[in-house]
C-alpha cells in the first residue's frame, strides 16, 4: 500500500490541466494536544469531508502521516470549503482558540486553503516536502569514483606510499563488496521511469576505510587519477567474470582513456559476449576527455565498432554553456546537477537552456537528481534521461516522475 | 451521518466591488462586513480594480460588479478576468450590479462570465443570499473561446 503522503505527491501530479478547478484544505490535526487528535475526532473529521465529497465531484482525502488531514475537491468555492472546516475545527477543539503557527506560517490558523489555480507549485513544493523528497540526499558513503569534486572533510590527504600499497593489494583482494549499482533512468511519457542501465561504481569511501582508514584518496587529484587505473583493471576483470557479471546486461562503467587503450580492456572486450557489448556505457570524465582528446578520437571507431555507447561524465551546466556539445563525438553526456541554475545570470541561463532544451545527440543524462528542483529542472529543459536518489524512491514507490 | 454546513464563512470569503460610485462602495463594503466578510477590495473603475485585484495576492471570491464604469466597463472587465488564463480571480463567483435590469442586460452578463444580475439598490439579505446560493454549490465552469463561463444549474 502506497504510502499516504506519497499518495497525496501522486493525485497532485495526476491533477495535470484540472489543477486549476481545485481547492484543497490542510487542517492541521498534528499540531493539536494528544487529546485532541483522538481517532474519534479523525474520524468524524474524515466523515464529514465524506459527506462534502458525495456533493463536489472528484474530491479526495488524505490523512497524512502525522494525522494532518487533506482534503481536495473540484468546482468548491473558498467560502464553502473554509464554512466545512470551520465545522471540523469545531468537532476537534470546539469554541477554543488556536494559538499556534501552522507549517505555512500562519498564527492561529486550524486550516489552510489552497487555491490550485494560481498556489500549484508552492502546494506540490509542500507536497514533495511532506513526502520527504526535498530532503533526499545522495548519502557520503557511496560517492561515484568520477565524482573527485566532493568534499573531503577533513582528512588528510593520503600520500604516494598509501597509493603504491594499495594498488599491490588491489589485484589481491576482493573488490565485489566495494562495487555499487544506480540505474539511469529513462523517462516515459506517462510520468514512468523505466531503467535504461544501471552504473556500476566503487565506493571511494569504502575503499578508504578498508586500505587508509582517516585518510582521503581524492585530496592529491593526481594520485587519485593514478590510482584509477589500476581500480579500472579490478573493476573490467570482475566485470568480465560471468558469475560475477551475474544479471547485468545493461549497464555503465567509469573508465580512462588510458585503460581503454591498454591490454586490459582488450580482455575484457573479449570475454563479453556481443550481445552484452551493446549494453555497456563507458563513462568518460570530461577531464580525462580533455586532456587526452586525440587518444579519445583515435579510440572512437574502435569502440563503437564494438557495440558501446560513450559518455562525457561530469560536466556542470557552465561547462554546457562553454562547449560545443554537438562537437563531442559521443552518445549521452552526464549533467551533475548542483542547485547553482539559479545563481546564474539570466543569459547564461538562456545560453544553457537554448544548448540543452529537448537535444537528440549526444542525448543528456542529468545526475544526481536528489531533490525537487532537479526533476523540475530537467522537466524545464526536456531532459528524458535522469540518475539520483530521489528517482530511485519515485520509481520503486510508483510515483509518477 | 454528520450534517455538514450549508451556509458559506463569510469570513473567509474574498470579495472586490468595482463601482463608479463611491458612496455605493461604502455601503457595500459595510454590507459585506455585517455579513462577515473581512477581506474586501474595492475600486471605482476597471482598470483600477484589476490593478487592485492583482496587488491583492489572492484570488477573489466574489464580484460586485457595476456595469455603468468607464473606460472600462463591469462587462468588460470581468470578460477580460475570465479570459485571463492565470487570473487569480478568473474562477470568482460575479454579480453584476445595474441600475435598471432587463433581459438584456441578463443575456449580456451572462455571455460575459456573471453568474448573476441584482439591480441596484438591494439589501444586505438580498445580496448575501444571491451569494451563498452561487457559492455554497459546485461551481461549473466552460471554456469558449478562450473565455471560462460559469455553466449554471438547471431550473426545475
Amino acid at each position: 500500500m502506497m504510502d499516504p503522503n506519497a499518495r497525496f505527491l501522486v493525485f497532485l501530479k495526476k491533477l495535470g490541466d484540472k489543477a486549476p478547478a481545485f481547492k484543497l484544505a490542510h487542517v492541521h490535526v498534528s499540531q493539536l494536544p494528544p487529546a485532541k487528535k483522538s481517532r474519534d475526532n479523525i474520524t468524524r473529521a474524515i466523515g464529514i469531508f465524506s459527506d462534502l465529497k458525495t456533493k463536489f465531484k472528484d474530491g479526495e482525502i488524505f490523512l497524512m502521516k502525522n494525522l494532518d488531514i487533506i482534503f481536495a475537491a473540484k468546482d468548491i468555492s473558498r467560502p464553502m470549503m473554509a464554512s466545512v472546516c470551520e465545522f471540523v475545527q469545531q468537532s476537534f477543539i470546539g469554541q477554543l482558540d488556536v494559538t499556534f503557527t501552522n507549517v505555512h506560517g500562519a498564527i492561529g490558523e486550524f486550516f489552510t486553503i489552497f487555491e490550485l489555480s494560481c498556489q500549484f507549485p508552492e502546494v506540490v513544493a509542500w507536497a514533495e516536502q511532506m513526502a520527504g523528497y526535498a530532503s533526499v540526499s545522495t548519502p557520503a558513503a557511496t560517492p561515484a569514483p568520477s565524482s573527485s569534486e566532493a568534499p573531503v572533510a577533513a582528512k588528510q590527504p593520503a600520500d604516494l606510499s598509501v597509493l603504491s600499497r594499495i594498488k599491490d593489494e588491489l589485484p589481491r583482494t576482493d573488490i565485489s563488496s566495494m562495487l555499487f549499482n544506480q540505474a539511469v533512468y529513462s523517462l516515459q511519457p506517462n510520468g514512468k521511469g523505466v531503467v535504461m542501465w544501471h552504473e556500476v561504481y566503487m565506493s571511494v569511501q569504502v575503499l578508504e576505510n578498508m586500505f587508509c582508514p582517516g585518510q582521503s584518496l581524492t585530496a592529491n587529484k593526481w594520485l587519485f587519477a593514478d590510482l584509477t587505473e589500476e581500480l579500472d583493471t579490478v573493476v573490467l576483470r570482475l566485470l568480465a567474470d560471468p558469475a560475477e557479471r551475474g544479471n547485468r546486461r545493461r549497464m555503465s562503467i567509469n573508465v580512462n582513456l588510458s585503460t581503454l587503450a591498454s591490454s586490459r580492456f582488450l580482455s575484457f572486450d573479449a570475454e563479453l559476449p556481443v550481445e552484452n557489448r551493446h549494453g555497456v556505457v563507458l563513462e568518460i570524465s570530461k577531464t580525462d576527455y580533455m586532456e587526452n582528446i586525440k587518444t579519445y578520437h583515435e579510440l572512437l571507431p574502435f569502440l563503437r565498432g564494438r557495440g558501446y555507447k560513450l559518455l562525457i561524465d561530469g560536466l556542470s551546466l557552465p561547462h554546457v554553456a562553454a562547449l560545443d556539445i554537438d562537437g563531442i563525438p559521443c552518445d549521452f553526456i552526464k549533467l551533475f546537477w548542483s542547485g547553482q541554475d539559479e545563481q546564474f545570470q539570466e543569459e547564461l541561463s538562456k545560453t544553457i537552456a537554448a544548448k540543452i532544451r529537448a537535444r537528440k545527440t549526444p542525448l543528456v543524462v542529468l545526475a544526481r537528481c536528489d531533490t525537487a528542483d532537479s526533476i523540475r529542472f530537467a522537466r524545464d529543459m526536456g531532459i528524458k534521461i535522469l540518475q539520483g536518489r530521489l528517482i530511485d524512491h519515485m520509481v520503486k514507490k510508483n510515483i509518477p516522475i | 451521518m454528520v450534517a455538514i454546513p450549508t451556509r458559506i464563512s463569510w469570513r473567509h470569503t474574498y470579495i472586490g466591488i468595482a463601482d463608479a460610485n463611491a458612496e455605493w462602495r461604502r455601503t457595500l463594503r459595510a454590507m459585506c462586513n455585517t455579513l462577515g466578510a473581512v477581506e474586501v477590495i474595492d475600486a471605482g473603475d476597471g482598470a483600477t480594480f484589476m490593478q487592485a485585484a492583482t496587488n491583492f495576492g489572492k484570488g477573489l471570491d466574489l464580484l460586485l460588479v457595476d456595469d455603468g464604469m468607464t473606460p472600462m466597463t463591469g462587462l468588460l472587465m470581468v470578460r477580460h478576468i475570465r479570459a485571463t488564463a492565470n487570473h487569480p480571480s478568473r474562477r470568482a463567483a460575479a454579480i453584476l450590479m445595474p441600475a435598471s435590469a432587463d433581459t438584456d442586460t441578463l443575456r449580456q452578463a451572462l455571455s460575459c462570465g456573471f453568474h448573476g444580475v441584482i439591480p441596484k439598490p438591494f439589501s444586505a439579505q438580498v445580496m448575501g443570499d444571491r451569494a451563498e446560493r452561487i457559492l455554497s454549490q459546485p461551481m461549473l465552469w466552460q471554456e469558449t473561446d478562450g473565455v471560462l463561463l460559469p455553466l449554471m444549474p438547471k431550473q426545475s
